[in-house]
């Protein structure tokens, strides 16, 4: 994970924008990033389009971040997690976490995702909430007719996070 | 020691739960189409005895009933990730009632118990 080394979590966000335009034109450090990401179980994205290209790019992402986050804030199972948070922030945090489960250029990180959780664990984060963030991310790819071959995938690479997600 | 369905108030609270969770249901797109074509009062009856047997309260499921009444469903596909979202779907219609965490565990641990038959295996 070499990547951590590149853009400490703290700034992650402040630079996201700026990155993400850089980056979109560069298909195959899409998918070198994917794999990053996804480790070794992740299906090789190098000579194929991500998915994230299969399903539109930038605009699906958009569209998907409306959908997944109004499903999260109206879940009262996970929403207490979200309270008191930045709202702006917090959509492009989402952007962000779509763009890297659907192998778009991004700049997410095990660490990342790790520090970036570690408050929502002492707050009680466990299995069963990641597994709501998980069902509402199928819904809305489902509601967005996005295929289930791609759907399972998509999903493949966000339970991949689960473990730094839950700091374990 | 009292069921789960007693703490929560009995027959009234599971017709409330029964509502809200319906609409979950209903409202996903990676599920709904397990109900496409199934008359809602029917289906809303079963909702309801499938919330008072999760709950502990009084019914009449059997393993047998939950493996029979999901069969047409597995040909259609239905697996474990569509099971995940009823649970999911459970869990967010008893945390927006209230019920407290503790007694939500133990209902979501009786519905997981059903898994093998609902999905016929």
């Amino acid at each position: 994970m070499h990547l951590e080394t590149f853009i400490p979590a703290f700034i992650l966000f402040a630079v996201l924008g700026l990155v993400l335009p850089l980056v979109l034109s560069n298909i195959s450090m899409a998918g070198r990033l994917t794999s990053d990401v996804a480790g070794d179980d992740a299906p090789a994205a190098a000579a194929e389009p991500s998915v994230y290209d299969q399903i539109g790019g930038a605009a699906s992402v958009d569209a998907a971040v409306d959908v997944f986050y109004r499903r999260v804030l109206a879940d009262a199972y996970v929403n207490r997690f979200f309270q008191g948070v930045d709202m702006e922030r917090q959509a492009a945090k989402q952007k962000a976490f779509l763009t890297m489960v659907m192998g778009g250029p991004h700049s997410y990180t095990g660490k990342d995702m790790r520090e970036g959780h570690k408050h929502l664990v002492k707050m009680g984060l466990d299995d069963s909430h990641f597994d709501h963030i998980l069902m509402h991310l199928r819904a809305t790819l489902a509601q967005l007719g996005v295929p289930e071959n791609l759907i399972q995938t998509i999903i493949g690479v966000a339970e991949s996070t689960r473990a730094d997600v839950l700091d374990r | 020691m009292s069921t789960v369905y007693e703490k929560l108030g009995g027959e009234a609270a599971i017709n409330a739960a029964v509502d809200v969770f319906y609409r979950k249901v209903l409202g996903d797109a990676y599920v709904n189409r397990f109900f496409e074509g199934v008359d809602m009062e029917k289906q809303a009856g079963k909702q309801k005895g499938f919330l008072t047997m999760v709950t502990g309260g009084p019914n009449s499921y059997t393993g047998k009933d939950m493996r029979e009444g999901h069969k047409h469903l597995v040909k259609m596909g239905l697996n474990d990730a569509h099971f995940d979202h009823i649970l999911c779907h459970l869990r967010s219609t008893l945390a927006e009632l209230g019920v407290a965490q503790d007694l939500i565990d133990t209902v979501i641990s009786v519905a997981e118990s059903t898994r093998a038959d609902v999905l016929d295996r």
